[in-house]
C-alpha cells in the first residue's frame, strides 16, 4: 500500500509538471495561430462586386429553403440577389422595398429570386417563409458555407446589397445600400431583357 | 487539524490541476478551428476571379460630350481612373489622390481619368491647387450618375488602375491610405515597364 501510495507521488509530480508545460505550449500556440489569423484577416483582398464579376454563389452557399425552382429542362435566365444580415437595422427597414420590387416583377420560367443571409436570418427567415407559402415566386434562401471566408470568395460583404445577375452568373446591375422605388425600373428592365434575349436564341435555334 | 489541512491542500491542487487540463483542452479546441480557418483564409488569397475587362465604352456613353471631346484620344492604354462625389469620403480621399497624381506623373506615364459621379467639388479643388495636371489628366463629367452607378456597380470613392487591355490590375475602394498610394505607384511603373516601346500620348 505504502509502495503503491510512494509511486503514485513521484508520477504526480512529473504529470503536474507534463501538464504545466503541455498548457503553456497549448496557449503559445493559440497565440501564434490568432496573431497569423489576424494577418491573413487584414491582408484578404475581396473581389469588387461590380458589374462584370462572375459570381458562382451556388458554390459558397448552402440553400435553406427554396419554392418553385426551375423545372427540368428549363434553362436558368438569371436571378435578382438580395443580400441581408440579421443585425442589420437598414436592411431591416430595406424589407418591404424589396417586398415591393419581388411583386413588381413577372417572374418567367428561369427566373430566380436569391435571398442570402450573412449573419442570422432574423428578417430573411420569415421573408423567405412567406414566399414559399405564396407560392408563386421561384426563389432559393442562402447563407454561406464558411462565413470566414465568404468575402474574400465572392466580394459581399456590405448589406443591404441588390444585385442582378445573368445566366451566366455574371454581374450585370448592382445596388448598395437601401434601395427606393426610383431603382425599380433599371433593375426591371435588366430582368425583362434577360428573358427576351433568351427567348430570342432559343427562336434563332429553330 | 493536520488532517483537515492536508485534504484542503489536496482539493486545491486537484481542482487546479482539473482547472488547467479544461482551461488546455479548451485552447487546443479553439487552435484547430483558427488552424483551419487559417487554412482556408490563405487558400482563399491565391483565388482567381471572373471579372469582366473595365466597360470603357460605358463609361463613354455615360459622360458628357464635351468629356469625350476633352479625351481625344480613346485607344486602348494603362490608365488611373479615380470616382469621385461630392460626399465625405470623397473629400477625405482628395489628399491621397492628389499624391497619387504627383507620384503617377514623376514616375510613370499614366494617362488620368477623373470620373465625377454627380459632383465636381474635387475636380475644382484640383485645379485651383494642383499645378501638375498635364494633358494626360481628364476629368470626365457622367451626366446621369443614378444610372450608371446602378449599371457598373461602382460607388465613390474609388481607386482603379487598368491595363492596357483594361484588365482591372489594382482597385481601391474607400480610402486611400500612403501603402495603396505607393502601390499604385509600384504597379503602374511595372506596366509602363513592360511595355516601353509603346509611344503615350
Amino acid at each position: 500500500m505504502r509502495i503503491l501510495r510512494n509511486c503514485f507521488r513521484f508520477a504526480a509530480i512529473p504529470a503536474g509538471l507534463l501538464l504545466v508545460i503541455w498548457s503553456w505550449a497549448a496557449y503559445l500556440e493559440n497565440a501564434a495561430l490568432q496573431r497569423s489569423n489576424v494577418q491573413l484577416r487584414q491582408s484578404r483582398v475581396y473581389p469588387m462586386p461590380i458589374s462584370g464579376l462572375k459570381l458562382d454563389l451556388l458554390k459558397e452557399t448552402q440553400v435553406l429553403d427554396s419554392g418553385e425552382t426551375l423545372s427540368a429542362g428549363s434553362a436558368f435566365k438569371g436571378a435578382l440577389l438580395m443580400v441581408s444580415n440579421g443585425s442589420c437595422p437598414v436592411s431591416a427597414a430595406n424589407l418591404p422595398t424589396w417586398r415591393r420590387l419581388i411583386s413588381s416583377i413577372e417572374w418567367e420560367e428561369g427566373m430566380e429570386l436569391w435571398l442570402l443571409t450573412l449573419r442570422n436570418g432574423a428578417h430573411m427567415q420569415p421573408f423567405a417563409r412567406s414566399l414559399k407559402a405564396d407560392g408563386r415566386i421561384p426563389f432559393k434562401y442562402l447563407r454561406p458555407k464558411r462565413r470566414s471566408t465568404f468575402g474574400p470568395r465572392t466580394g459581399l460583404s456590405a448589406v443591404p446589397f441588390t444585385a442582378v445577375l445573368d445566366s451566366s452568373k455574371t454581374i450585370r446591375l448592382v445596388h448598395y445600400g437601401a434601395l427606393n422605388q426610383e431603382h425599380f425600373a433599371p433593375i426591371i428592365g435588366r430582368l425583362e431583357r434577360f428573358s427576351q434575349s433568351s427567348s430570342d436564341l432559343v427562336a434563332a435555334a429553330e | 487539524m493536520r488532517f483537515s489541512l492536508g485534504l484542503a491542500r489536496k482539493v486545491i491542487v486537484l481542482s487546479c490541476l482539473l482547472t488547467l487540463t479544461a482551461k488546455t483542452a479548451h485552447l487546443e479546441f479553439q487552435s484547430d478551428r483558427i488552424r483551419q480557418e487559417n487554412e482556408e483564409l490563405a487558400a482563399s488569397q491565391s483565388l482567381e476571379f471572373e471579372l469582366e475587362p473595365f466597360a470603357i465604352e460605358s463609361l463613354l456613353a455615360a459622360v458628357d460630350e464635351e468629356s469625350v471631346r476633352q479625351i481625344g484620344d480613346r485607344s486602348p492604354k494603362s490608365r488611373l481612373l479615380m470616382f469621385a462625389d461630392g460626399d465625405h469620403w470623397s473629400d477625405v480621399n482628395s489628399q491621397a489622390w492628389q499624391r497619387l497624381l504627383d507620384e503617377s506623373a514623376a514616375k510613370t506615364q499614366l494617362e488620368v481619368w477623373l470620373v465625377n459621379l454627380g459632383d465636381n467639388s474635387f475636380e475644382r479643388r484640383l485645379r485651383t491647387d494642383h499645378l501638375q495636371l498635364d494633358s494626360r489628366f481628364h476629368a470626365l463629367n457622367v451626366s446621369d450618375a443614378a444610372s450608371y452607378k446602378l449599371a457598373s456597380g461602382l460607388a465613390p470613392p474609388l481607386t482603379i488602375l487598368l491595363d492596357e487591355e483594361a484588365k482591372i490590375e489594382v482597385f481601391v475602394a474607400g480610402r486611400l491610405d500612403s501603402g495603396d498610394v505607393r502601390a499604385f505607384v509600384q504597379v503602374a511603373s511595372g506596366l509602363q515597364d513592360s511595355n516601353p516601346k509603346r509611344p503615350f500620348l
